[in-house]
C-alpha cells in the first residue's frame, strides 16, 4: 500500500456500512440511555426516507419532476386510517389495498400527466395532489380537515407485532432497505436504462424503438406504489393521518430531500431525509436563533442549488480528476505548517464569534423594546460569523487566492490535484469532508502525518492538495 | 437576553449531569409560537411565565421547569412535539393546546405514555364524552358550551333567525352544533369555511349569502387572525345595518387590541359569551389582570387566564400528593379537587374531568384608559353541566 | 338575482387581485424562463411595507402609492443579487432556490415586524359600501380594487402592444437568444420586467390587506400556488391569457363557494354537503387546470414559438 488512501478505498461503502450498523443498534442505545424519543425520531425519518427514495426513482432517474408525490403518502395513510376506523385491522389487507389504490391513482394521473412536459408536468401533478388534499378534507366522517386518528396499528400477526415500537422500527428499516434494493435493481436493469435514457435524450430512445411513454408510466406507477408503502408505515408509526401529507408543502419537502441527498443516487434521498430532519430538529432547538432556523436554511438551500448539485451522496465519492491530469510535482505542505494554518483559522473564527456574538450581540440585544428586534440583532451577528466562514473557507480557496487566511499566512495553498484552482464544487466537498472529519474525532487528519501526499480525508475526497506556495506554478 | 442564554447554558449543563440531585416538576406546554396564530400562543406563554413568577418558581419545594413546544398551528407538528415530550420520563404533565385538532392528534401518544394531559384551551367535544380519560383534564370548557350560552342569549333577546359562519375544523363544527342545540329560532344558512395553513380570509361570497338569506342575526366563530378579516368585511359589506353580530371566541384580549389598531369600531357594543372576563371581581383575577397588563401592556384573553390557572392547578395537585410525582392517584385526586384560587372564582370538576362553571354574556366596551375590552353583562348559565357527560364511561 | 350579481362582482374582484400577481409571474416565466416561487414574497413584502407606510403617513392611499416603488426596489435587489444566477438553471433548481428565498423572507419579516403582522387602517370613505342600481351593496374597497386592477391591465396591454419596451418583451418572450443577438440589452430588460412584476405583486398584497385587515407572515405562500394555476391555464408568458384565466379562476372559486353546497344537497345529506362544499369548491380550479392541460398541454394562449 503506497498511500493511506488507496484508490480502491471507498468512503461511501464505509460510511453507509457504519451508518447501517448505527441504525440497527439505535433502539438498543435508546433503551440503555432512556432516550425513547430516538426510536420515534428514527421512524419519522425512515418514513420520509422511503417516500424520498421512491420520488427519486422518477425525479432523479426519470427526470419527471412530480410536485404531488405526497399524495401517495396520504393514500397509504388514509387506507390504514379508514380501514381501522371501520374495524378492519388486517395489516396485509391494508398493504394490499393501499398498494392497489396507489397503483390505480398513479396509472390514471400518470397517463394524463405524462402527456405534458416540463413545468406543465410539475403543475399537473401538483393539481392532482391538491385535488386529493381537498378530497381528504371533505371526508367528514374521517376527520376532514383535522386529520384522522388511527387508534390501532395494522395487525400483521404475532410474528410482527408492530404495536411494539421497536418491532415497527425494524419493520420500517426492512421496508426501507427493500425499497432501496428494488430501486437499485430497477435502475440497473434494461428498463432502468430506457428510463434514464429518455430523461437525457427522449427522441433517441424513441428512434431506438422504445415507447418511452409506456416505460415512464410504468416507472411512475412503481414509484407511487413504493411511496404508498411508506404511507402505510407512516400512519402506523404516527397513529395519525392528515390531509396535509398531500399538500404541496410536503411534496416540496420531499423534492428538497432528494436534491440535498443527491439526485440520481439510490441512497442519496435517504441521506437527504436524515439531514433534513436533523437540521429541523437540532438547529430548531438552539437558544435564541432556534425558532428562526429557516433564515439560515433558506440561503443554505440556495447555496446547495448553486454550488453543490451532486448532493451529500456525491460528496461521499471522490471528486473525479482524470489520472493523467494529476500532477506529481506539487510540493506538499509540511504537517506543522498545516496545523498552524488551521490553528490560525480556528483562532480567527473563535475570536470573531466571541466578539460578534458574545460581546456585541449580547450587549446590543439589551437595547430594543421588542423581543424579536433583539433576536434580529443576534441573527445579524451570527450572519456575519457565517459570512466569514463562507468567505474564508469557500470564496477565498476557490478564487485566485487559493487558500483560507490561515493557509495564506503560512505560505500554503490549496489546489486541485491537477494544479488548478479548486472549483466551487470541490470547495464544498472539502468543507463537507472536514465536517465528516469532526464527526470521526479528527481521525481523518492522520493522513496528514503518514500519507506520502499528506492527504487528509477531506483532501482525498475533494481531490485537493495542500501545497507550498509557488510549487503549482508552471 | 443574557438570561436567555444563561438558561440555555444551564440547561445543557443539567443535561450532562445525572439527575440524582433534586427533582424538578417538568411540565410540557404545547402552543403556537410561529405563524400569525402565535398571538394566542404568546399570550399563553406570557401567562405561564407570570404564574411561575407568582408561585416563586416552586411547587412543593421543587423547582418547576416548563418546556414550551411550538405546534406551528399544524396537527402533525403538534403531535410530534407531544410525542417528544411524552418520551421524556421526567415530564409528568403535558399541557397547553390551543387547537382542537392539534389536541385530538396528540391525545393517544400522550395518554398511552401515562402522562397527565391538561388542555389549557382546546375543548374538543369528544374528550368530554366518548373519549374521556382519567388522566385528561381541561382548565377551560367543552367547545359547544360557549355557543350554547350564546344560543340562549339570542333566545332571550328574541332573535328569530340566524345565519351561521365558522371555520371547517373540529372546534368550528362543535361551535355550530352548540348554537344549534340551544337556539330556538330558525337557522337560515350555514357556511363552513376553509381553515388551516391556508385558511380562507375572503368572506365576500359567504357574507353575500348571509345578506340574501335575510337572517336577523349573524352568528360567527373566528378565532385569531381570521377574526379581523371577518369583522372588517362584515363592516364593509354593510351587513351591520341590517344584521346583528353575535360571536364566540372572536372578540377577546388577543383580537381586540388589533381591531382597535385597525379602527374596526363596529365591534364595540357587540356581544359574546365566555366563562371568564378580565373584569371579574376576585382577588386572584385582580392580581392576574393587573400584573399581566403591567408586564405585557395589554389585556389578557381567556387563553392567558386558562394557562395561568393551569400552573396553580398543577401546583395544588402536586402539593396534595405531598410532592410525590410518582403518586399518579394522589395527583389525579388533587387535580380533580380544583382546590386552588382560580381567576374565574370557584368551580368544580364533573366526572369527565371538565369544569362545571358559570357562563356569562360579555359586551365589548372601551375601558377608562381608552382600551377596548370585554365586560360582563349578565350570567347566562350557572354551574353548567357538561352536555356530553353522559357519553363518558367514567 | 341580486345574489348572483353580487357574487359575480366578488368573483371579478378576486380574479383582478390574482391577475396583479399573475401578470408579473407570467412575464418573468415567459421571458426569463424562471419559475419564481418567491413571487409570493413580494406580495407579502409589498403588504408589509405599504401597511407601514400607511401607518406612518396616516393615509392608506399614500401607502398604496409608496408600496409600488418600494416593492420594485426589493424586486430589483433580489434579481440582481440572487435570481440572475438562476436563469440558465433547470426548473427544479429554480423551484428549490426560490423556495429558499421564501423561507428567508418569511423569517426576516417576522424578525422585523414581529410574528403578529401589521394592521391596515382604511379611511372611512373606503371602509363602507356603495349601493349599485338594483339595491346591490358592494364594499367600496372591492370596487377600488377592480378599478385599479383594470387600469393596470390596460396599462400593461398598452405597454406590451404599443411601446418599444413591449416589443422587446414580446421578442424576449418568443425567442430570447434572438432578441439578445439583435442587440437588446437583455440584462437590463430582465431586471426592469422583474422589478415591475414585484411592484404589481406588492400592490396586490397591500390591496388584499385592505380586505383581510392585516399583513401577515406567509400570506403570499398560498396565493402563489393559485397564481401559478392561473398562468398555466392562461399559457405561460401571455398577459392576455393571465387576464382571462385570472377572471375565470376568480369566478369559479367564488361561484363554487356560493352555490356548490346547494347543488350538493341534492345528492348528499345537508351536513355533509356543507362541510364538503368548500373543499370541492377549492378543488374546482385544479380540476379545471388538469382538464385544460389535458386538451391543450400549453394552456389557453400558448406561446407562439419556443
Amino acid at each position: 500500500m503506497d498511500a493511506l488512501f488507496s484508490r480502491n478505498f471507498s468512503y461511501r461503502a464505509w460510511f453507509y456500512g457504519i451508518a447501517l450498523i448505527g441504525v440497527i443498534l439505535l433502539p438498543i442505545y435508546a433503551d440503555i440511555s432512556g432516550q425513547r424519543n430516538l426510536i420515534s425520531f428514527g421512524m419519522l425519518i425512515m418514513s420520509f426516507a422511503m417516500a424520498a427514495a421512491s420520488l427519486n426513482l422518477i425525479l432523479g432517474f426519470g427526470g419527471m419532476i412530480s410536485f404531488g408525490h405526497g399524495a401517495y403518502l396520504a393514500i397509504g395513510g388514509y387506507t390504514v386510517g379508514i380501514s381501522v376506523a371501520n374495524g378492519y385491522t388486517n395489516g396485509f389487507g391494508h398493504l394490499f389495498l393501499a398498494l392497489v389504490l396507489a397503483a390505480v391513482f398513479a396509472l390514471i394521473t400518470g397517463a394524463i400527466s405524462l402527456k405534458t412536459k416540463g413545468v406543465y408536468f410539475i403543475m399537473i401533478t401538483l393539481a392532482f395532489a391538491q385535488m386529493m388534499f381537498f378530497g381528504f378534507t371533505s371526508l367528514e366522517e374521517y376527520g376532514g380537515d383535522d386529520g384522522l386518528i388511527v387508534n390501532e396499528r395494522s395487525d400483521f400477526g404475532p410474528l410482527f407485532d408492530i404495536e411494539n415500537d421497536k418491532v415497527l422500527y425494524y419493520v420500517m428499516l426492512g421496508a426501507l432497505l427493500l425499497i432501496v434494493y428494488l430501486i437499485y435493481k430497477i435502475v440497473n436493469s434494461r428498463f432502468g436504462s430506457v428510463i434514464q435514457g429518455s430523461k437525457s435524450n427522449e427522441p433517441r430512445m424513441q428512434a431506438l424503438g422504445y415507447g418511452t411513454y409506456q416505460y415512464r408510466l410504468v416507472c411512475y406507477v412503481i414509484s407511487g406504489v413504493m411511496c404508498a408503502l411508506a404511507g402505510v408505515l407512516f400512519a402506523n408509526y404516527a397513529n395519525f393521518v392528515n390531509p396535509e401529507d398531500t399538500a404541496w408543502r410536503t411534496s416540496g419537502e420531499l423534492i428538497f430531500m432528494v436534491v440535498l441527498g443527491g439526485m440520481g443516487s439510490v441512497l442519496g434521498p435517504v441521506l437527504g431525509a436524515v439531514t433534513f430532519f436533523l437540521i429541523a430538529e437540532y438547529v430548531g432547538d438552539l437558544p435564541v436563533v432556534g425558532i428562526y432556523w429557516r433564515i439560515y436554511f433558506g440561503p443554505f438551500l440556495i447555496l446547495v442549488v448553486l454550488f453543490a448539485r451532486s448532493g451529500i451522496d456525491g460528496w461521499l465519492g471522490r471528486y473525479k480528476i482524470s489520472a493523467d491530469a494529476v500532477r506529481h510535482d506539487l510540493l506538499m505542505a509540511p504537517g506543522v505548517k498545516r496545523f498552524l494554518a488551521t490553528a490560525i483559522d480556528v483562532g480567527i473564527l473563535t475570536a470573531l464569534s466571541w466578539i460578534l456574538i458574545g460581546v456585541v450581540g449580547l450587549n446590543l440585544m439589551e437595547l430594543p423594546k421588542e423581543e424579536y428586534h433583539a433576536d434580529l440583532i443576534m441573527i445579524i451577528c451570527t450572519y456575519f460569523v457565517f459570512g466569514w466562514v463562507f468567505v474564508n473557507h469557500f470564496i477565498f480557496p476557490s478564487s485566485y487566492r487559493r487558500g483560507s487566511v490561515g493557509k495564506l499566512i503560512m505560505g500554503l495553498r490549496i489546489v486541485s490535484a491537477d494544479g488548478r484552482t479548486m472549483t466551487p464544487a470541490q470547495a464544498v466537498q472539502r468543507n463537507f469532508g472536514q465536517l465528516l472529519n469532526l464527526g470521526i474525532l479528527l481521525l481523518g487528519y492522520i493522513g496528514c502525518l503518514i500519507d506520502p501526499n499528506k492527504l487528509a480525508l477531506h483532501d482525498d475526497l475533494a481531490g485537493t492538495r495542500v501545497i507550498v506556495r509557488g510549487s503549482e506554478d508552471d | 437576553m443574557i438570561k436567555k442564554l444563561a438558561i440555555a447554558v444551564a440547561g445543557s449543563a443539567m443535561f450532562s449531569l445525572p439527575a440524582w440531585s433534586q427533582e424538578t416538576v417538568k411540565i410540557g406546554f404545547i402552543t403556537t409560537l410561529t405563524t400569525p396564530a402565535a398571538v394566542i400562543g404568546i399570550q399563553q406563554k406570557n401567562a405561564v411565565e407570570l404564574a411561575l413568577e407568582h408561585i416563586g418558581g416552586q411547587m412543593a419545594g421543587m423547582d418547576v421547569e416548563i418546556l414550551f413546544e411550538d405546534d406551528q398551528f399544524n396537527p402533525q407538528v403538534g403531535r410530534t412535539a407531544s410525542e417528544k415530550l411524552a418520551n421524556d420520563p421526567d415530564v409528568r404533565f403535558i399541557t397547553g393546546y390551543i387547537w382542537s385538532h392539534v389536541l385530538l392528534a396528540s391525545t393517544k401518544v400522550v395518554l398511552d405514555a401515562g402522562k397527565f394531559m391538561i388542555s389549557a384551551n382546546a375543548g374538543a367535544s369528544q374528550m368530554s364524552g366518548e373519549s374521556c380519560n382519567e388522566n385528561f383534564f381541561s382548565t377551560s370548557w367543552e367547545n359547544s358550551q360557549i355557543p350554547r350560552a350564546m344560543g340562549e342569549v339570542m333566545n332571550q333577546r328574541s332573535v328569530n333567525s340566524i345565519y351561521v359562519m365558522a371555520p371547517n375544523y373540529a372546534a368550528g363544527k362543535n361551535m355550530v352544533e352548540g348554537v344549534e342545540a340551544t337556539f330556538n329560532g330558525e337557522i337560515l344558512g350555514r357556511d363552513m369555511t376553509r381553515w388551516g395553513a391556508d385558511a380562507q380570509l375572503d368572506f365576500s361570497a359567504e357574507l353575500a349569502k348571509a345578506r340574501a338569506s335575510g337572517a336577523e342575526a349573524l352568528f360567527a366563530f373566528y378565532p385569531g387572525r381570521a377574526g379581523g378579516a371577518f369583522v372588517k368585511q362584515y363592516e364593509q359589506s354593510g351587513l351591520a345595518d341590517s344584521t346583528e353580530l353575535f360571536t364566540v371566541f372572536t372578540m377577546d384580549g388577543v383580537s381586540l387590541p388589533r381591531f382597535q389598531e385597525a379602527n374596526l369600531t363596529g365591534v364595540l357594543g357587540t356581544f359574546n359569551t365566555n366563562y371568564w372576563s378580565p373584569d371579574m371581581d376576585n382577588e386572584q383575577n385582580r392580581r392576574f389582570v393587573a400584573d399581566y397588563i403591567t408586564k405585557y401592556g395589554e389585556y389578557p384573553a381567556h387563553y392567558a387566564a386558562q394557562a395561568y390557572d393551569l400552573i396553580f392547578m398543577i401546583k395544588s395537585a402536586v402539593e396534595a400528593a405531598g410532592g410525590d410525582l410518582d403518586d399518579m392517584d394522589g395527583i389525579r385526586e388533587g387535580l380533580r379537587a380544583a382546590d386552588y384560587a382560580s381567576v374565574r372564582g370557584d368551580y368544580s370538576y364533573g366526572s369527565n374531568n371538565y369544569p362545571i362553571q358559570n357562563f356569562y354574556l360579555r359586551e365589548v366596551v372601551v375601558d377608562s384608559g381608552g382600551r377596548w375590552t370585554n365586560q360582563i353583562v349578565s350570567t347566562v348559565f350557572e354551574n353548567m353541566e357538561n352536555p356530553y357527560i353522559d357519553q363518558c364511561p367514567m | 338575482m341580486i345574489l348572483l350579481i353580487t357574487q359575480l362582482i366578488n368573483g371579478l374582484q378576486l380574479g383582478i387581485l390574482l391577475f396583479l400577481l399573475a401578470a408579473g409571474l407570467t412575464l418573468v416565466f415567459g421571458i426569463m424562463d424562471l419559475v419564481n416561487l418567491a413571487h409570493g414574497s413580494f406580495y407579502m413584502i409589498g403588504a408589509f411595507i405599504g401597511a407601514t407606510m400607511a401607518a406612518i403617513t396616516g393615509s392608506f392611499l399614500v401607502g398604496l402609492v409608496l408600496a409600488l416603488p418600494l416593492a420594485f426596489l426589493v424586486g430589483y435587489i433580489v434579481e440582481v443579487t440572487t435570481l440572475r444566477t438562476l436563469y440558465d438553471r433547470h426548473h427544479l433548481d429554480q423551484v428549490l432556490a426560490t423556495f429558499g428565498l421564501i423561507l428567508f423572507f418569511d423569517t426576516l419579516l417576522q424578525l422585523i415586524w414581529g410574528p403578529v403582522g401589521v394592521a391596515v387602517v382604511l379611511p372611512d370613505y373606503l371602509n363602507g359600501f356603495i349601493t349599485l342600481p338594483g339595491d346591490i351593496p358592494i364594499p367600496t374597497i372591492r370596487l377600488l380594487i377592480i378599478a385599479i386592477g383594470l387600469l393596470v391591465a390596460a396599462f400593461l396591454y398598452y405597454l406590451v402592444v404599443r411601446t418599444k419596451m413591449g416589443m422587446l418583451i414580446r421578442a424576449g418572450a418568443s425567442n430570447r437568444t434572438m432578441a439578445g443577438a439583435l442587440g437588446v440589452d437583455i440584462k437590463r430588460l430582465f431586471t426592469l420586467v422583474f422589478g415591475m412584476g414585484a411592484a404589481l405583486a406588492g400592490l396586490a398584497g397591500l390591496m388584499s390587506t385592505a380586505i383581510t385587515t392585516e399583513a401577515t407572515i406567509g400570506m403570499g405562500n398560498d396565493i402563489i400556488i393559485q397564481a401559478f394555476v392561473v398562468i398555466v391555464i392562461g399559457g405561460i408568458g401571455s398577459i392576455r391569457g393571465a387576464f382571462v384565466a385570472s377572471i375565470v379562476v376568480g369566478l369559479v372559486d367564488t361561484l363554487g363557494r356560493s352555490y356548490l353546497d346547494q347543488l350538493l344537497k341534492l345528492f348528499i345529506t345537508e351536513q355533509n354537503a356543507e362541510t364538503a362544499a368548500p373543499a370541492i369548491a377549492a378543488m374546482l380550479i385544479y380540476i379545471m387546470m388538469a382538464a385544460i392541460l389535458f386538451f391543450s398541454p400549453q394552456g389557453l394562449f400558448p406561446p407562439k414559438t419556443r
